[in-house]
């Protein structure tokens, strides 16, 4: 790989690099990157702090499993681990980057999934057959994870970046590799099909 | 009431929900002017995706991190002595080594062989300087007659 790849050239290769302008600011995390890449191990542990609730989170709610959001945060920081030493600033933010890559992992998983089991045997929570059985919290949890997991998967990892882990639109847009515009329609559109729902779920109610 | 600005208020409604803490700094103001029935709707909405609560990451997962990083450092470290191994290996290893081998040395012996009787025959040239020498010299002359007709 060339020496001077910036994060954004150095992504997974379902990735193409994109002009973001809004995420190259000064990065945050340039002075540890670059102890990372001298061989200082304890610098990484700074990373993986700093970064390790995000990651798990992300992919967590894109994957709704426990076993397998550990499998990509370990996987996303070991990716990163072994890319530091070529990092160039001037690109994404590594934190840009960390997120596109766990992304990615996800969506390979999915796909993986979406093979392995068909649609119509997806076990969802079934309310009628065990109404007893969940708290009204955890009920109703459960059927934000569902209906989460139901929207489109773009307009799901909008909402996840924005609205679950507050990034800005532009930079929710530049780990999406969409424009600003797409990435407001896009969450306009996953709040709409969620209000639908919470509205079916009332009315059924 | 601008209907332009509802209509803008609306949208970031849609696409921000109602808490104006996720709204862009220079449009919060514009909240007020949102329809009052799609508020009380993202308000709702808002409530109901809160509800959602990942579990923490587990410490044992940042250890796990830091291990496979560390070894991942280490076999990092060995890469070099690795990629001679491997050309070694492509390029067949032991069983390209022995035969590689042979033919060296055969080659050697082969050669050595042929060059071994040149080097020990007197050359022609060497032959024209000792009759040279026996036209001078009779001493010459003996050493000429044992050594090119004996």
């Amino acid at each position: 790989m060339n020496a001077s790849l910036s994060w954004s050239q150095m992504q997974a290769p379902a990735m193409s690099a994109s002009p973001e302008p809004a995420a190259s600011a000064a990065d945050p995390d340039a002075d540890v990157l670059a102890r990372v890449a001298a061989g200082d191990a304890h610098a990484f542990s700074i990373l993986v702090d700093r970064h390790l609730a995000r990651v798990h989170r992300l992919a967590w709610r894109s994957l709704g499993s426990d076993a397998e959001a550990e499998d990509v945060a370990q996987e996303t920081f070991l990716r990163a681990f072994t890319q530091i030493p070529r990092w160039r600033a001037g690109g994404a933010r590594f934190s840009t980057w960390l997120h596109r890559v766990a992304l990615n992992l996800c969506h390979d998983r999915l796909r993986r999934r979406r093979e392995e089991i068909a649609v119509d045997a997806l076990d969802l929570v079934d309310d009628s057959a065990a109404p007893d059985r969940l708290l009204e919290h955890g009920q109703r949890r459960q059927r934000v994870e569902d209906a989460l997991a139901q929207l489109p998967q773009r307009q799901r990892e909008a909402l996840l970046l924005c609205h679950f882990e507050g990034h800005s639109n532009a930079v929710a847009a530049s780990v999406l590799e969409v424009s600003v515009d797409a990435l407001e329609s896009l969450l306009a559109r996953a709040r709409r099909g969620l209000r639908q729902r919470l509205e079916e779920e009332r009315s059924s109610a | 009431m601008n209907p332009q600005s509802r209509e803008q208020a609306n949208h970031l409604l849609e696409v921000h929900g109602a808490d104006p803490a996720r709204w862009p700094v220079p449009s919060r103001a514009l909240l007020e002017q949102a329809d009052p029935g799609l508020r009380t709707q993202q308000q709702s909405l808002d409530a109901w995706l809160a509800t959602s609560v990942p579990p923490p990451a587990p410490a044992r997962l940042r250890a796990a991190i830091l291990l496979a990083a560390h070894e991942a450092a280490a076999s990092r470290r060995s890469g070099v002595l690795e990629a001679l191994l491997a050309l070694w290996q492509d390029l067949g290893g032991a069983r390209l080594a022995v035969p590689a081998f042979a033919l060296a040395l055969a080659l050697g012996v082969g050669l050595g062989a042929g060059m071994l009787p040149a080097l020990s025959a007197p050359s022609d040239a060497a032959n024209d300087d000792l009759l040279s020498l026996a036209m001078i010299d009779d001493g010459y002359a003996v050493l000429f007659t044992e050594e090119v007709s004996p």
